[in-house]
């Protein structure tokens, strides 16, 4: 399956509460606000219902950035067109 | 979606809880207790129950239920709550699912039997959610779950009769079919189920929250004939009457259980029925497959008049308002005069079928486990108050011997490559229990490590019911002659309230002896979560230097310890370091 950037954004704005921001593939705890622990797990629920994939702990550990979402999301056959 | 609930909550909370609460018609304090992460369903409880209930929350420490139960100085305690939520989940008592450890049986009575006496507070217990590789067959897995489940569920019902409500979890997750089992939400948050199945749980507790605040209904008024039993009481030998459970007598008995049950709780019964009172009587004197005996209603009252006169009557006699009466009588016409004469009289629709009709009272939820009232409250105060007294000092001498029971071992373990990953992760996020808020990387504390004079130490600590792994760390970097400084030091709040911070700190201590330091300087820098260390130096004997601009400094002398009197053998591993 392969999604857009659009459409990645369309789950995580809520979660994130983005309204018109931006992600870039560095976003991260770090920058976005309302990014923290809670709500990293939220994005990870809103995902796993919306893309029908099944993380594993150490998956959602190992999320740092949108690009590191990107490439967990690829290891379960989800390509996420960034460039659209 | 599950993003439109993240959303809601997001912006429930936005508005200023002053105005909810003044919006609202109920308040309720709420606390939240377990072995799990218990976020999710504290959010979905208050926003289920938003705006008509306001809810005033409290989310317990992970994994500290027992504490917070026994210590009367709990912040629980302090919280004074009016409904106490439970939940022991299967993942928690049996480390993630790894071992099939017991029950903590004998924890738990202990903890409910004495907020039984202190609290007056309603319990809400979730039980534990099946395990995921449970397969209905006869594995240890299932055993395990299903034997988990009958003692949970005993004990609450038998430590606090009448004040305690129990939630399934499983019905609910059987709407899931296998997508509620999310191990991963477990190991990288403690979290038991899909946050999804949380929130869906969330909103059923938050129905029973409801009933159980709200508990309006005081009396039962219930008509006989076709009703507690079946055929007419005046027209047939009561022998006749549909009453043995080997016939459709069975419907009725059931029905007879479910009131009887209330009757237990404190709801009162009464008969109202069109008939001669001697022929009623004889009913429950002849019929021994009655389940309710005439002593289990407060009021008969049966008569040839209206039965809304009758139940005016009963409301009077027993000082209750209307609205507190539940009207059950399988006559339509019946009902329909109760209601056009007494609107504020809950009259609810008995099914046709008598099979049927046990089931859907209980489902109304109207005869749930009722709060107390606020006389029952008063009139038990008093009592509770003085009995509070006098139990206090063995109430103390509980949680010591709760905690001294743990059989906690604390481990120190010096940084090294094998567990330097954990270390530098509980150096990122441990937020709240930690003095200086310090942030190393990865490479910046291996190099501390590897410099002797630095002392860099992390904190295994396990207990009886397990190992909560790597938990806490230290790091002392030396100053001038003879001073170190504690540049960090923080630990997970999972093990508060066990004295473990004082064993940490001691382990500390005895390193600096034996290399001969005399002085150990401490800082706190407060943000806006770690609060709760705010007193931690004091609390070790550190005496405060300066405090501008939010940088408190203090110092101590390296000599004599701090108590430590619930970790119980410290393997010492001084040296490695």
């Amino acid at each position: 399956m392969t999604i857009g950037r659009p459409e990645l954004h369309e789950i995580l704005a809520p979660v994130f509460e983005l309204g018109d921001r931006t992600l870039t593939l560095t976003s991260g705890p770090e920058d976005v606000e309302k990014w923290d622990s809670l709500n990293h797990l939220n994005m990870v629920a809103a995902i796993e219902e919306r893309l029908g994939v099944s993380m594993s702990g150490q998956e959602i550990a190992s999320i740092y950035s949108v690009a590191d979402l990107i490439a967990v999301l690829r290891a379960h056959g989800v390509e996420v067109n960034w460039a659209d | 979606m599950f993003s439109d609930f993240v959303s809601a909550v997001r912006h429930l909370r936005e508005r200023p809880p002053e105005t909810r609460e003044h919006e609202a018609a109920v308040c309720l304090r709420i606390a939240f207790l377990g072995n799990c992460t218990l976020d999710h369903l504290r959010d979905a409880v208050e926003l289920e129950l938003a705006p008509r209930i306001f809810c005033h929350t409290y989310l317990g420490p992970f994994g500290q239920w027992p504490q917070e139960v026994l210590d009367e100085r709990s912040r629980l305690a302090e919280f004074k709550p009016d409904i106490v939520v439970l939940y022991l989940s299967s993942l928690g008592m049996t480390s993630g699912g790894s071992r099939l450890d017991p029950v903590p049986a004998a924890d738990l009575e202990n903890a409910l039997r004495t907020f039984g006496r202190r609290s007056s507070a309603r319990l809400v217990v979730v039980l534990p959610e099946p395990l995921a590789e449970c397969s209905g067959g006869d594995s240890d897995a299932d055993a395990w779950y299903r034997d988990g489940v009958q003692k949970v569920a005993t004990i609450v019902r038998d430590s606090l009769p009448g004040r305690c409500a129990i939630l399934d979890p499983a019905a609910t997750l059987a709407t899931f079919a296998k997508g509620w089992a999310a191990a991963g939400y477990w190991t990288s948050a403690k979290i038991p189920l899909h946050p999804i199945a949380v929130v869906t749980i969330g909103r059923r507790l938050a129905r029973m929250i409801e009933n159980i605040s709200s508990a309006r209904i005081k009396v039962v008024a219930v008509d006989c004939d076709d009703t507690l039993w079946g055929g007419l009481a005046g027209e047939v030998d009561p022998q006749e009457l549909q009453l043995s459970p080997h016939d459709g007598g069975a419907a009725y008995l059931r029905l007879q259980r479910v009131l009887k049950e209330a009757a237990r709780r404190g709801i009162l019964l009464v008969a109202v029925s069109k008939n001669e009172p001697a022929t009623v009587e004889a009913v429950f004197k002849t019929r021994p497959e009655m389940v309710l005996s005439a002593n289990d209603f407060a009021l008969m009252k049966v008569s040839w008049g209206p039965k809304s006169q009758a139940i005016q009557e009963a409301a009077k006699e027993l000082n209750l308002g209307l609205d507190s009466v539940l009207f059950l009588d399988d006559s339509a016409f019946e009902r329909g005069e109760v209601q056009a004469a007494l609107p504020d009289v809950t009259v609810i629709d008995l099914p046709s079928n008598p099979e049927e009709r046990a089931a859907f009272v209980v489902q109304t939820g109207l005869l749930e486990r009722p709060i107390l009232t606020d006389e029952d409250l008063r009139r038990t105060e008093l009592y509770r108050e003085e009995r509070l007294r006098t139990e206090s000092r063995s109430a103390a001498a509980t949680i010591n011997e709760y905690l001294s029971s743990l059989d906690l071992r604390l481990t120190p373990v010096a940084f090294a490559p094998e567990n330097l990953a954990r270390v530098a992760q509980l150096i990122a996020k441990t937020n709240q229990f930690n003095l200086t808020t310090r942030r190393y990387s990865h490479q910046q504390l291996a190099e501390l490590a590897a410099d002797p004079n630095v002392y860099t130490h992390a904190f295994r600590v396990a207990d009886r019911f397990g190992d909560a792994g790597l938990i806490g760390a230290i790091i002392l970097q030396p100053e001038e002659e003879g001073v170190a400084r504690l540049d960090i030091f923080l630990m997970s709040c999972r093990v508060m309230g066990r004295t473990v911070e004082n064993a940490m700190f001691n382990h500390a201590l005895r390193w600096l002896r034996e290399r001969g330091y005399e002085t150990i300087r401490g800082e706190y820098l407060p943000t806006a979560r770690n609060g709760m260390v705010a007193g931690l130096l004091s609390a070790f004997g550190f005496t405060l230097e300066s405090g501008e601009n939010g940088h408190e400094r203090y110092t101590r002398s390296t000599e004599s310890s701090v108590d430590d009197p619930y970790v119980v053998s410290t393997d010492d591993v001084v040296g490695v370091g």
